[in-house]
């Protein structure tokens, strides 16, 4: 083995470039997390980070007064304290979502660090975990698919067609933080002797503050016992090491998700379990999540015996009307919708009904009973097309909605020649 | 392979690739004075930036004891009251989860090594349960505990519905002043 081989496989495995499909998948259940965790520690807001069980000097004390802590530079008062974690929380929605995602990103790293480091005496693993993670996506391209960024992007004709491919190299350091920590987490624990022996799992189960639901006989005879310690050790080893093997991976991770369930259900240690399996997607490669989707999307149209696609009708000759088709297909992950520049020759062979220059005005789509749309109404069709679209749907049927929605559109027609360079 | 550029930009991500690998991959090995040694170029970074962690989940040996904390509050008129650190074996089961950081707290809480929080804590208690009328005097700290009995010889082995905790000890008291007052 030369030097240069080395340098090699260095440069493939980190910089390769793959679809951003794991990662964009990776950042939307971290924000998830983020929220649920927001969520359990909304009650308590005032007693964790306020006057309440530490007090600021102390936290000092605990992190050596080293830690980033921007609870420093913040005013007195419980306001400023609720300010300062809704910040944290409108970052990991907007995280999730994928708008402005690096700023997000940076947001949520400093606000979570701070909470953590003003109160040391609640982390977890799973919060140091949480915290190298974001710190990596921040240097990611994790807004590039799946994201508000991208539709964005789409909107203003500054990206097209699938997401770009991206270097991977901070997917890797998530990958390599995951199985170090199964790996350093099984060197900790064979330096116990009740590891080794097989007992240790009769006393995690005995520890009452982490009851959850029983599990019966399994806990209550010691081959069983040893069967789950070993096999914990077992899990975590390969967790750390037999993952990087591609053809054992899968087994690896489908193991990983069912040790975790199994503590999941028996003790109680919320969202460690979560945090963990999230980051196994990191380890899923994009073809085989898009392989897997578009099973799924055969599978549901089959099962609920889905419509044709509807047709859409847009004017291909105008650079607004196709950035805002872009981004309408990218919504369309469920492929519900056909679109068809309505210039195109098979556009009047198959549709010879089709009003060409009403569609130089607006956007159409033809119901499958052969009922046509335009504008705003053809509109409020295609989201219904759209599971994405639902939230706004609602909104879309309120009383003047149509009227105030058809000035609207009418209004952006108008000008679309003027609202970008056509 | 994509290439990264310029090539300042490719250097640094190199960079910034080995040294978090070298500078994280250290700090989550076990415990050792060789872990000590390498890990200290890295202190100031790693503290700051707070990227530390350890993954000793459980090891190297589980905890064997079952305990409980209680506080007992002692007010100006003699009277005492006692409160029981919150305890997920007895709340349902989502508000167990909502409060797991309670009972990361208490475990803390209860430990030797954090000293350092026992006048906070007892603070906290007294302040929870202020009387303007019948102000709190003195908190005092106590630690219930009961070891896990070791397996049985047999191949059964029984679990019970609770743990009682027969030991105990008061680990901390605090006087209470009056600029505790919430």
């Amino acid at each position: 083995m030369s030097l240069k081989i080395l340098a090699q496989a260095w440069n493939r495995f980190f910089f390769d470039p793959i679809a951003p499909t794991s990662l964009a998948i990776y950042r939307i259940l971290t924000g998830l997390v983020f929220l649920w965790n927001a969520g359990i520690l909304f009650e308590d807001v005032e007693e964790f980070f306020g006057d309440g069980v530490l007090t600021e000097q102390t936290a000092l004390l605990l992190n050596g007064g080293q830690g980033m802590n921007l609870f420093r530079i913040l005013p007195d008062g419980n306001a400023w304290i609720f300010s300062f974690f809704f910040i944290h929380v409108l970052s990991a929605i907007f995280v999730t979502l994928g708008f402005a995602t690096r700023v997000n990103l940076i947001l949520l790293f400093l606000t979570f660090t701070s909470l953590c480091h003003r109160n040391p005496l609640i982390v977890n693993s799973g919060d140091s975990f949480l915290r190298i993670c974001v710190f990596f996506l921040i240097f990611s391209p994790a807004g590039a698919a799946l994201s508000i960024d991208r539709l964005i992007r789409l909107a203003r004709g500054k990206e097209q067609g699938p997401p770009a491919l991206i270097t991977p190299w901070v997917l890797r350091l998530i990958q390599l933080q995951t199985a170090w920590l199964y790996f350093t987490a099984y060197l900790w624990k064979i330096r116990g002797e009740l590891w080794m022996n097989g007992t240790a799992v009769y006393y995690t189960t005995r520890l009452e503050e982490f009851w959850r639901f029983p599990l019966p006989y399994i806990f209550e005879h010691l081959w069983t016992i040893k069967l789950w310690t070993w096999g914990t050790l077992i899990i975590e080893f390969a967790m750390g090491t037999l993952i990087w093997i591609k053809e054992l991976r899968y087994w690896v991770l489908l193991a990983g998700i069912l040790l975790h369930l199994g503590i999941d259900y028996t003790m109680n240690i919320p969202l460690f379990g979560v945090i963990m399996v999230s980051a196994y997607i990191t380890f899923v490669e994009p073809q085989h999540i898009h392989q897997a989707f578009a099973n799924f999307r055969n599978a549901l149209s089959r099962f609920l015996k889905l419509s044709p696609p509807l047709p859409v009708f847009y004017d291909g000759k105008c650079s607004f009307c196709r950035q805002s088709i872009a981004v309408v297909r990218a919504l369309d992950i469920f492929h519900r919708l056909r679109f068809i520049d309505m210039h195109s020759p098979e556009a009047s062979l198959e549709f010879p009904d089709l009003d060409l220059e009403r569609g130089a005005q607006e956007m159409m789509v033809r119901t499958h009973s052969g009922q046509w749309f335009g504008g705003f109404l053809a509109f409020r069709k295609l989201a219904k097309y759209l599971p994405l679209a639902w939230p706004i749907l609602p909104f879309l049927h309120l009383p003047l909605a149509t009227r105030i929605g058809t000035r609207a559109y009418q209004k952006v027609a108008a000008n679309r020649y003027c609202l970008i360079n056509s | 392979m994509a290439e990264i550029k310029p090539i300042w930009k490719r250097v640094f991500v190199n960079a910034f690739i080995v040294f978090h690998i070298i500078a994280l991959g250290l700090w989550g090995l076990p415990t050792s004075p060789f872990r000590q040694r390498l890990t200290r170029p890295f202190h100031k970074y790693v503290l700051f930036t707070g990227l530390w962690h350890s993954w000793d989940m459980f090891a190297p040996t589980p905890l064997m004891v079952n305990f409980d904390v209680v506080a007992e509050i002692t007010y100006s008129n003699g009277g005492i009251k006692t409160w029981h650190f919150p305890r997920p074996e007895k709340m349902s089961h989502w508000r167990r989860m909502n409060k797991e950081r309670w009972r990361k707290w208490r475990e803390r809480v209860r430990s030797d090594s954090y000293e350092i929080v026992w006048d906070d804590t007892s603070r906290f208690v007294a302040r929870k349960f202020w009387f303007p009328t019948n102000p709190p005097v003195a908190v005092k700290l106590i630690r219930r505990w009961d070891n896990i009995p070791q397996p049985l010889r047999t191949d059964h082995q029984p679990i019970p519905p609770e743990y009682q905790k027969k030991s105990s000890f008061e680990f901390h008291e605090y006087k209470v002043k009056r600029e505790d007052a919430p």
